[in-house]
């Protein structure tokens, strides 16, 4: 099982079941997380719904809960359980986890990012079925002979609500089924990268770049999307636009500063935006206090 | 050399061509600019059929047809259609010299003027033929407007005709109504603004433009207006005001709404009947009051007439009339077309002079005046219509209707121009039959500048020969782009009109050559008051592009006119056109390089969009200026580094989904929507807010409600399609989530509809999206401070008031208190309890100490909605939306489970605010804190109390056990009252019967057993009573005492305690009775020894029971 094949273990319901350990002091037994998490009378029959096992499941494959006997145990006992603090655990926990079946949820991200950039835009999303094979295929080309489809057109939607979670793009009636965004998270992760780098000081655009490329490894010069590229196969000459487009929103927002060298084209290559002031390059970049 | 900053045309030159009125005289400029008319329509008259060719020419020859002695002609046209141009063509064409050709332009407006035109053209040999004619008064137009409304009030008398017969039309109903007495009055004099636009209108004032001088609906409402300062008319007159009044509020929305009055007649009929009937009666009454002041008499006009065909008769010739605009007539017109109609054959004397007439009257003048005058359509000879209906509104007009057509005006007129005036008389003067002079012929830059902005090709039927005459400062786009744009915001008038190209497309550029000269082309000006905001803008990425320029706000604006006017102001894409060269928003490099403003395309240019579909009469247009006339069509996909950096890999794609569409939304509703957002920016009012509103909650609705930590409830309570609102786009209140007009959020929106509209570039379209994830993003974040503004902080004024933990908490105290459930249960027992619909109580509360109880009673009526609320919103269902999304599926726990342990730890609530503000939406959040708040009032201290007073209870009960068991204490007492009763039979009854009755309580409670009074229960009880004194229960707190609390046998111990507390008075009782006994029995003195010693011998006995029992 994966955390996309657990289809009812939805990001909110992972939060509830580990807020709920988490008050036991980190162990409960089983019975009684299913009394709390959907007590008996709501149930149709006196039997565990889906729902909850796919909770559970998900939660697992998280590395946040595991089993013990006839209870369930809190890993790691302080996990947080805000939504931003659990949405930075599982963030972590993807870009690190190496076990195949939950690395696809970063992997097919990596692929929208690269795809999307390859494109130039995202016109290229037309539909569940149609990702979902695009996806799949490109998956495949890094998996064995005997391994087995990836991705599909079912794992699509719990792969969109954790994309959601996990602040790398939204879903609204005028986009696409999934719009890649990632400057929600692109947020969170400069204020790590501020409390390495410093804030309110210039930091050379190579150095964050590669700060963020560790910590983002499904955006440029990440481990996955180098991965990624290798099997389309793309080769990236700039920054992406869907990264580009985070930073120039963080600069607005003013969260970092871009800085530019009059016209000159050096430094780090932005996909080109005339209708932003950060036009193509910027050779630095300065966090801001209060963010780090 | 270049076309920089080179104007080919001079100021004075532009000035004197591009006048459209009194071209008399100028007889070379007007030959110069004719362009041949063609196509018009004809309508039926008496001899239509002799309109061969639907020409000028073919007009003329008709006009001219042999044996023809009368000819009334009327020539339809919207204000600008060129009524006026057609009439002067006449003039010059008329080839007949002897007859006396009389044309009466239009120039003044004014009747006044209008006869003094006649007087002149007639002066001579006519001369004395103008006795009886009259003159305007000379007073100021407000003397003349107050002259006018005496002259109206008077025409609503019987009394102001001589006869029956010619008493207008609603006679009756002005008369019944007394509404000359109104008329008369001083505030109507002094404030009814009707008459004075009516005269100024007759009198020429402004720009007349075929303007009717009539009474509207309009005027019917601002006399109703008046109603309040009107008094001492009478009753009629006011009652008439009333009615006026309430008819005004029902028809003056429409007329806001830009329906026609005849259209408002329809729509409501009888609901405006007195308004409809005084505007016909006023207009009824218009001609004959105006004639009064002109001094003209009923015949004047007439005989004047009549005297001129007599002596042209007399003379062998013919009269021809040529009047540009009969409503330059309007006083005398009704005069004016008994003269035109009355034919040579059929005057009684056969003595008046053959009659041609030309007449140029508005559709609308058509349609008011001439219809209602009975046969006299049926007297037309030849209808010909210049301008044709287009949809109940404004018609099309010929030699305009096209882009062609459109192009070909502009650029004879452009032609004149450039070669300018003195060149043109000399052509007039010396060889009228060579070309007219084309400065383009002899321009070293003609090649440059005629690729660039385009060129037309004239030919002219007469010579044969065609002319390039170049576009330049214009491209043919410009020219159609304004022309189309151009709008009345009142409705008022057509401007899509031959008037309409001169006046406000070339006009506003050629009367300024000096801004092309000094590098500020396209000028201010050229936006004038006739370009609709909403056509100005540039829209979307266009718009971002050109703000984040850079550079001075000047050139910026200067980008802006080019882009929005030569250009295609949704495209912000470069491509290449079907002539190679590369366009940017649709407006070629060179016209960019030519007036000195940046360049803003990419390095690299899409292919040409598929050739537009034109007419075919449009083949003799050069390429260049056939581009895109008609709507555009998406080109391939391919992405474009603006500033020609490395571009990434492209593979071939499938086409991107269909975009829905808008419903009725297009490009031009776009723009329009657009236009109401940029409004929105500078006004702060947003029209059509209802479409926006939906528009904006079509977004909210999207936002990923969860992880922004908004709960169902919340969400479904505050960011509903009702409540969700854009600031300025209606009233709001507490209720409303309200959505600043922000950048982001109009960008937002602006996209949003965007991305519904088929035909974006790719570029463009992925810009949108951008815009769209930027609002949304900004949105959560306004979504979650309207949570905080809703949901208060705790009581600590920290962290957001947590509602699930409050209502948690609220009903596990009750559900203790209850006895369902108990702190000493698991978790999930007391979860179950708190979400569960409620059990029976095991345990009643009335037997609780006051706290306690009250802690059942004030959460009884509100339980039930807050368990509701609670459950809705910890539910997180798979489905957010549709008839699963409200079924339990899943509870969130992580707000729950934590406070559920903190008060069975603490026994205490978790922080809530002190009051929370009152909202409908969330009534339940200002309930949830004030059952906390009595709940926290009680419950730390219930359990303490609850204690105290068991262990009264049984303080007192073992007190009375005197150091004994409670079965041996019962038995005894069950014994003594036996003997008592037995012994003494005359011993009170109440002092037992209390006794008993708690005793039978007792039974019945299944404390004491029926015919066992040391049963189980008796000795559980006991046991409590044996604990009781243990100080381990005085050191119990929390929980755990609540639990010991809970489970206490209060009920019974009440009830035991109040056994006891009847037995102590039973005894005392029958104590005080054998006291009395004695005394009495020792004072009577009648009592014998033998009673005595009974006496004696009952009390011993009574007195053994007792000590038994109380020992």
């Amino acid at each position: 099982m994966s955390l996309l094949s657990n289809t009812q273990g939805r990001p909110e319901r992972v939060r509830s079941l580990v807020g709920l350990l988490s008050a036991h002091g980190g162990t409960m037994p089983r019975e009684e997380v299913y009394d709390w998490l959907l007590p008996r009378p709501f149930r149709n029959r006196d039997q565990v719904p889906t729902s909850i096992q796919n909770t559970i499941g998900a939660a697992s494959d998280l590395g946040l809960v595991e089993t013990f006997r006839d209870r369930l145990v809190l890993v790691h006992p302080h996990v947080p359980t805000s939504e931003d603090a659990l949405s930075d655990y599982c963030h972590d926990f993807l870009c690190t986890t190496e076990k195949q079946e939950d690395r696809v949820l970063l992997d097919a991200f990596a692929y929208f990012v690269v795809r999307s950039e390859q494109h130039g835009s995202t016109d290229w999303i037309e539909s569940n079925r149609q990702v979902a094979d695009e996806v799949n295929d490109v998956l495949m080309k890094q998996a064995s002979e005997d391994d087995e489809r990836r991705f599909n057109d079912t794992k699509i939607a719990p792969w969109k609500s954790w994309m959601t979670y996990l602040g790398l793009g939204w879903e609204a009636p005028s986009l696409p089924t999934f719009y890649p965004s990632v400057t929600e998270r692109l947020q969170r992760v400069v204020r790590d990268v501020g409390m390495v780098l410093g804030s309110d000081r210039e930091v050379d655009a190579a150095t964050f770049m590669r700060e963020l490329a560790s910590r983002m490894p499904y955006l440029d010069g990440g481990e996955r999307f180098r991965s990624i590229c290798d099997s389309v196969p793309f080769r990236p000459t700039r920054t992406t636009w869907i990264l580009s487009e985070a930073l120039r929103d963080l600069h607005d927002d003013g969260t970092l500063r871009l800085h530019v060298r009059g016209d000159a084209r050096e430094g780090q290559q932005l996909a080109p935006d005339d209708t932003h002031s950060i036009r193509s390059y910027f050779v630095s970049v300065t966090i801001l206090r209060g963010i780090a | 050399m270049s076309l920089n900053r080179f104007a080919c045309w001079k100021s004075p030159d532009a000035n004197e061509i591009l006048r459209t009125e009194a071209l008399q005289g100028h007889e070379s400029i007007f030959l110069a600019v004719h362009t041949p008319m063609q196509g018009f329509e004809v309508e039926k008259g008496t001899r239509s059929a002799w309109l061969e060719h639907r020409t000028e020419r073919g007009f003329l020859d008709a006009l001219n047809r042999e044996g023809l002695k009368h000819v009334f002609a009327v020539v339809e046209g919207e204000p600008g259609a060129g009524k006026s141009h057609l009439i002067r063509w006449l003039k010059i064409q008329w080839q007949h010299q002897q007859d006396l050709v009389l044309l009466i332009q239009r120039a003044e407006g004014s009747l006044d003027g209008t006869l003094r035109q006649i007087r002149n053209e007639l002066a001579g040999e006519f001369a004395d033929h103008f006795t009886g004619l009259g003159e305007v008064q000379q007073s100021s137009l407000e003397g003349r407007a107050k002259d006018f409304l005496s002259k109206l009030a008077n025409r609503m008398d019987r009394n102001s005709y001589e006869r029956e017969s010619e008493l207008p039309t609603h006679h009756e109903f002005v008369e019944d109504k007394q509404f000359s007495r109104l008329l008369h009055h001083d505030q109507v004099r002094s404030h009814w603004g009707a008459p004075r636009r009516i005269m100024g209108v007759v009198s020429g004032e402004g720009e007349r433009n075929s303007a009717l001088a009539d009474f509207r609906l309009q005027d019917i409402a601002e006399l109703a207006a008046l109603a309040n300062d009107i008094s001492e008319v009478g009753m009629r007159p006011i009652q008439l005001l009333r009615a006026l009044g309430r008819e005004a509020k029902r028809f003056q929305p429409l007329l806001e709404e830009g329906l026609t009055q005849q259209q408002i007649y329809a729509e409501l009929g009888d609901e405006v009947r007195n308004s409809r009937i005084l505007v016909e009666a006023l207009n009824a009454r218009l001609n004959s009051a105006l004639q009064g002041l002109l001094g003209i008499s009923l015949q004047g006009l007439k005989d004047l007439f009549r005297r001129v065909r007599r002596t042209l008769k007399q003379q062998g010739r013919r009269l021809v009339l040529l009047l540009e605009d009969i409503t330059s007539f309007q006083g005398v017109d009704d005069q004016l077309i008994d003269v035109l109609v009355e034919q040579s054959e059929t005057a009684q004397a056969h003595d008046i002079c053959d009659l041609i007439s030309v007449v140029g009257i508005t559709p609308d003048y058509l349609n008011n005046h001439l219809r209602r005058l009975g046969n006299i359509q049926d007297r037309i000879t030849f209808h010909i219509r210049l301008s044709t209906d287009n949809d109940g509104s404004f018609q099309e007009v010929s030699g305009v209707r096209t882009p062609e057509e459109r192009l070909r005006f502009a650029a004879t007129y452009l032609r004149a121009v450039r070669s300018g005036v003195q060149a043109l008389e000399e052509w007039h003067s010396t060889d009228l039959d060579a070309p007219v002079p084309n400065a383009c012929d002899r321009c070293p830059l003609r090649e440059q500048c005629h690729h660039t902005f385009g060129a037309v090709e004239l030919s002219s039927p007469r010579h044969g020969a065609t002319q390039a005459v170049g576009l330049y400062p214009f491209t043919s786009e410009a020219i159609n782009r304004i022309f189309l744009a151009l709008h009345d915001p009142r409705a008022d008038r057509n401007l899509k009109t031959p008037r309409g190209v001169l006046q406000q497309v070339l006009a506003p550029s050629l009367l300024k050559p000096e801004a092309v000269e000094r590098g500020v082309f396209p000028p201010p000006d050229l936006e004038g008051a006739w370009l609709p905001d909403s056509d100005r803008l540039l829209l979307g990425r266009l718009h971002s592009m050109v703000q984040n320029l850079g550079g001075d706000e000047a050139t910026r604006e200067r980008l802006r006119r080019l882009i929005a006017w030569w250009g295609d102001r949704s495209e912000a894409s470069t491509r290449e056109d079907v002539e190679g060269h590369v366009r940017f928003a649709g407006v070629r490099k060179q016209v960019y390089e030519t007036f000195e403003l940046p360049w803003l395309g990419a390095a690299e240019a899409l292919p040409p969009k598929d050739p537009p579909t034109l007419p075919a009469q449009t083949s003799r247009l050069s390429e260049s200026t056939t581009t895109d006339l008609v709507e555009k069509t998406s080109g391939p996909s391919l992405d474009r580094d603006s500033d020609g950096g490395p571009r990434a890999p492209k593979t071939p794609t499938k086409s991107p989904p269909a975009r829905k569409s808008l419903g009725r939304t297009d490009q031009a509703e776009f723009a329009q929507r657009s236009a109401e957002l940029k409004n929105w920016q500078e006004m702060g009012r947003l029209d059509d807010g209802q479409w926006w509103d939906a528009r904006a909650y079509e977004l909210v609705e999207s936002l990923p409600w969860r992880r922004l930590g908004i709960s169902a409830y919340l969400q479904e309570k505050l960011f509903t399609q009702q409540t969700v609102a854009l600031s300025g786009s209606g009233r709001t209140d507490s209720r409303h989530f309200v959505i600043p007009s922000e950048s982001w959020v109009r960008d937002g929106l602006e996209s949003h509809i965007q991305l519904r509209v088929a035909g974006d570039t790719v570029q463009d379209a992925e810009f949108h999206r951008r815009r769209v994830a930027r609002f949304l993003r900004r949105l959560a974040r306004l979504a979650q401070s309207r949570v905080a503004e809703v949901v208060p902080s705790g009581a600590d004024g920290g962290r957001l008031w947590s509602v699930p933990a409050t209502a948690t908490q609220v009903l596990l105290a009750r559900a203790w208190m209850r006895g369902t459930a108990s702190p000493k249960d698991s978790t999930s027992r007391q979860w179950r309890a708190v979400v569960e619909k409620e059990a029976p109580a095991e345990a009643s509360a009335k037997e609780r100490v006051d706290s306690w109880t009250a802690i059942v009673q004030k959460t009884s009526g509100s339980h039930a909605t807050v368990r509701e609320a609670l459950l809705h919103w910890v539910n997180l269902p798979q489905a957010t939306k549709g008839p699963t999304a409200q079924n339990v599926t899943f509870l969130d726990a992580e707000e729950a489970a934590p406070a559920l342990l903190r008060l069975v730890q603490s026994g205490r609530l978790d922080a809530f605010p002190p009051a929370v503000p009152r909202r409908e939406q969330t009534a339940i959040l200002e309930r949830l804190a004030d059952l906390a708040k009595e709940v926290q009032q009680r419950l730390p201290q219930v359990a303490r109390r609850e204690r105290e007073r068991l262990l009264r209870l049984c303080d007192d009960i073992n007190q009375a056990c005197r150091g004994g068991s409670l079965p041996d204490y019962i038995g005894r007492v069950v014994q003594v009252l036996n003997s008592v009763t037995k012994v003494c039979p005359s011993v009170p009854p109440g002092a037992v019967n209390e006794w008993l009755k708690v005793r039978d309580g007792l039974r019945e409670s299944g404390v004491l057993a029926t015919n066992d009074e040391r049963g189980q229960a008796v000795k559980e009880l006991d046991d409590f009573l044996a604990d009781a004194g243990d100080s381990d229960i005085r050191n119990l707190d929390g929980a755990e005492l609540l639990a010991w609390a809970q489970k206490a046998p209060a009920k019974e111990l009440g009830q035991l305690w109040e056994l006891t507390r009847s037995i102590e008075a039973s005894l005392e009782q029958i104590g005080r009775y054998a006291e009395e006994l004695v005394l009495s029995s020792g004072t009577a003195g009648a009592a014998t020894l033998t009673d005595v010693q009974q006496i004696g011998e009952r009390l011993m006995a009574l007195a053994q029971e007792l000590e038994e029992a109380i020992r």
